[in-house]
């Protein structure tokens, strides 16, 4: 069942609540509140768009095209969230999302799926959008806690390799912390659904007519999808950080090491 | 088999030391004084290539440091920091933390070497159960340096291995670094029991390293 754009509309009178909340209180949140909302319709607009030309024109070109402009888009949020040189990081984000993708992808595709056709943009964008959207996040939490832990615990790192551990042994406790810590909510969540929440995905087909089976179905292999992809792309993440982070001598270089000082 | 010859020791644009020479013998013993932020620690560390900052050769066993795997120079020439890092859990996993790295694959620690070590340092066998972290300074001192010890480098880097410790208990270490110990030893110390008893004695005044005395 379709939303018609005047009961649209008038859902915006519910936002007559939180408005009314927010002056009582004095939070001081309307402005900001009511900005969130212009921005957010801007964005769906266009994003709508876009999507509604994808599914138009359905080409590989276009859909691989738009694919790769999300990644670009998902590299960007990393750098902005995390306090290093984005030179040096560029390669280390990159690489593994790229990677994770050209893994996981094809298999959904041409294993587990099978869409008609296969290179479909309407099945292929939005559940790239949640591996990719995933895969962002984890990967921009695990290397912010990996970068700061190893400069609050530099003397563990300069003990280690003062008796003769490479860089990889002496931030393998490091390491192994940022890739639990990406993936233990992520586990939790897993357990949860269904009887906390309904996901959004799950809803959304469920809302748009499809029968609970298939949403179910689909559910269950986004799930796996997002967990392989993250656990993957903060893996691959971390080590490429790892080995790009000491110079010949195994010291940090300078620019990750002070990145926040000055 | 320890050669160093500086031109220039540097922290950032500063010059901390010029025209250094030292020469250390197979299981030779030098001290090392001067006062804080003068330049101990980062001579120390040209021979174990933690620092970099300087202009010159260091040779080990004929080889140049820089020309070296890092792996292969770290684990001959184990540096012991004045307040070092142990590990998480108890002393016994700290204990085994080095022989996990690939290095020291061919190698175990061996328990009757680690009885003498805790021994010669005044520190009972039960501490090996206790947690990292409830260990006072000069437990951990200790500690680190048997550690070092076990994994019988051919050079020790000590840096104020005294600075947490009782005399009587210094008294004893010191004996046991020189005496026992068959590794070169550098190392700093501002403690003048230890700078006396060791047969080389080497103090930076400005930007000079000028030997005290020899025997």
């Amino acid at each position: 069942m379709d939303i018609n754009w005047i009961g649209l509309g008038l859902s915006a009178l519910l936002l007559i609540i939180p408005i009314i909340i927010s002056r009582l209180k004095k939070l001081n949140l309307v402005g900001t509140l009511l900005k969130a909302f212009a921005r957010m319709v801007i964005q769906l607009a266009m994003i709508g768009l876009v999507l509604e030309y994808l599914f138009k024109w359905n080409t590989p070109a276009s859909t691989i095209g738009w694919m790769l402009i999300m990644i670009g888009a998902a590299v960007h949020t990393i750098i902005s969230r995390l306090d290093i040189n984005w030179r040096f990081l560029l390669p280390v984000i990159v690489f593994p999302l790229l990677a994770s993708s050209l893994i996981v992808m094809p298999f959904v595709i041409y294993v587990v799926v099978r869409p008609e056709p296969m290179l479909d943009a309407r099945f292929l964008i939005p559940i790239f959008g949640m591996v990719l959207g995933n895969s962002m996040n984890s990967t921009a939490l695990a290397l912010e806690r990996f970068h700061s832990d190893i400069r609050s615990s530099w003397k563990e790192y300069y003990t280690y390799i003062s008796m003769g551990a490479t860089p990889r042994e002496a931030t393998f406790g490091f390491c192994q912390k940022a890739l639990k810590m990406s993936m233990m909510p992520r586990i939790m969540n897993i357990s949860a659904i269904g009887i906390i929440a309904l996901p959004g995905m799950m809803s959304g087909q469920i809302l748009s007519g499809a029968s609970p089976v298939t949403a179910i179905k689909y559910q269950i292999m986004i799930m796996i999808a997002i967990i392989t992809a993250v656990t993957l792309t903060v893996f691959l993440a971390l080590r490429l950080f790892t080995a790009r982070m000491f110079d010949e001598h195994y010291l940090p270089l300078p620019e990750v090491m002070d990145s926040e000082e000055s | 088999m320890i050669e160093i010859r500086l031109e220039r020791l540097y922290h950032d644009e500063r010059t901390l030391l010029r025209d250094v020479e030292i020469s250390i013998p197979e299981g030779g013993k030098v001290v090392l004084s001067g006062e804080t932020g003068s330049g101990k620690t980062s001579l120390l560390h040209t021979l174990n290539r933690m620092n970099m900052g300087w202009n010159g050769v260091v040779r080990f066993h004929g080889n140049d440091v820089r020309e070296m795997n890092p792996v292969e120079l770290r684990h001959r020439v184990i540096e012991v920091m004045q307040e070092p890092f142990l590990g998480r859990g108890k002393v016994r996993d700290a204990m085994q933390i080095p022989f996990q790295f690939k290095v020291n694959h061919d190698r175990s620690l061996d328990p009757d070497r680690l009885l003498l070590l805790l021994k010669s340092f005044s520190l009972p066998e039960s501490i090996m159960d206790q947690s990292v972290d409830k260990l006072s300074g000069g437990e951990k001192q200790r500690i680190a340096m048997v550690r070092a010890m076990l994994l019988e480098p051919d050079v020790l880097l000590l840096d104020e291995p005294s600075s947490a410790l009782d005399r009587e208990i210094s008294k004893k270490v010191l004996d046991f670094v020189l005496n026992k110990c068959s590794a070169a030893v550098l190392c700093i110390s501002h403690d003048p029991v230890w700078q006396d008893a060791f047969p080389i004695h080497y103090t930076i005044e400005g930007d000079r390293l000028v030997r005290v005395k020899e025997i």
